[in-house]
């Protein structure tokens, strides 16, 4: 769901799993299929760039989306649903 | 979400190990997760300004194994029971949508060996000829005439293999189950503790002190002698009978004011014991 703002940046962007995520939530695979990413804001085309980062608090664990990585861009003034 | 492709990601923070055995099942380890996503804005001036970032929590927990009901460890079965009869409880947890199948894993442990390590190389690499049954359905199976035998004074280790045919749900150990050992007929599993039950009556430890039971009947009868003292509150006439039977009897000394005397109420009896011994 995209919503227009008057600010040029995004006011606000909000991530949500979707159950089950939690027991049988144990496929990297499965993590794309439950999560929606919500980005509020921005009235002028911007061109969009997601980074992610997953850690694994118990454990240590650190994965996240490689410096220098340019794929993915989208601009949300073309009103469609980005492939993310 | 691109960003998180396999392809695209930056797994320095991970073990090589883990993140190898990631890439291999597909499957993140369980424990508590932060995810976060971060926005940037692409500008040819500047190149990305950060737009905003959010993150939620989560957690991957994985189902547990099964447990073995029967036999149980140690379990001496009967061997007058021509089949043996295996069960086990299903995985705990959310296995939603998942489709679970059990194998069960039968195998002789040679004298000496460690049951866990038998069980490994029969689960892994099918070693010493175990009795081997997949893709079970139910919790539960019952050997059949077509199945290698169980032998009796042998022992025996079983395990159970929980897993999910759709891939969806990861199981603690494997999917394994404790290993559980058990043998049929004579058990050479010695006792811890042995109670050792002597008949008291054939072989009395140690005598009480001042007391003496003379009688070994099963019905306990004792018979007692002693001193009674006594004495009438009116009177204060004492007498004393010694070394009668204390119920007297047509020998009783006549003289004995209990059987003689009437009409007194008040009466202090003063009895010592003394015992005998026939």
């Amino acid at each position: 769901m995209w919503v227009m703002s008057q600010n040029s940046f995004l006011t606000s962007i909000n991530v949500i799993l979707k159950p089950p995520y939690s027991s049988n939530y144990s496929l990297y695979e499965n993590l794309s299929n439950h999560a929606i990413i919500t980005l509020v804001g921005g009235a002028r085309p911007m061109d969009i760039l997601l980074y992610g980062t997953l850690v694994n608090t118990d454990r240590d664990l650190v994965i996240q989306t490689r410096s220098g990585y340019m794929g993915g861009a989208f601009n949300h003034q073309e009103l469609i649903r980005p492939r993310l | 979400m691109l960003f998180l492709n396999r392809n695209n990601v930056d797994p320095s923070g991970v073990p090589d190990a883990v993140w190898s055995n990631i890439l291999k099942t597909g499957q993140l380890p369980d424990g508590h997760y932060n995810f976060c996503v971060e926005a940037f804005e692409i500008t040819s001036a500047a190149g990305l300004i950060s737009a905003g970032s959010s993150c939620y929590e989560f957690n991957i927990s994985l189902a547990q194994a099964p447990i073995i009901i029967s036999p149980f460890d140690g379990q001496n079965l009967n061997p007058q029971l021509p089949n043996t009869v295996f069960s086990w409880t299903p995985p705990i947890g959310n296995i939603m949508g998942a489709n679970i199948v059990y194998d069960l894993y039968v195998v002789k442990i040679p004298q000496g060996s460690n049951p866990n390590d038998v069980m490994n190389a029969a689960v892994n690499y099918n070693a010493n000829n175990p009795v081997k049954k997949i893709n079970l359905t139910g919790n539960q199976y019952v050997t059949q005439p077509y199945d290698l035998q169980i032998d009796t004074n042998t022992l025996y280790a079983v395990q159970v293999v929980a897993r999910d045919l759709n891939k969806q749900v990861s199981f603690v150990n494997d999917g394994r189950s404790e290993v559980v050992t058990f043998t049929k007929g004579k058990t050479e599993i010695p006792l811890v503790g042995q109670i050792k039950i002597e008949d008291p009556l054939k072989n009395p430890s140690q005598q009480s002190p001042g007391f003496n039971v003379t009688n070994l009947d099963p019905v306990p009868m004792s018979q007692l002698k002693g001193k009674l003292v006594y004495s009438f509150k009116d009177s204060y006439t004492s007498a004393s009978v010694s070394n009668q039977p204390i119920l007297g009897g047509p020998t009783a000394n006549t003289n004995n004011p209990l059987l003689t005397a009437g009409g007194s109420s008040n009466l202090m009896i003063l009895f010592t014991i003394q015992t005998i011994r026939h």
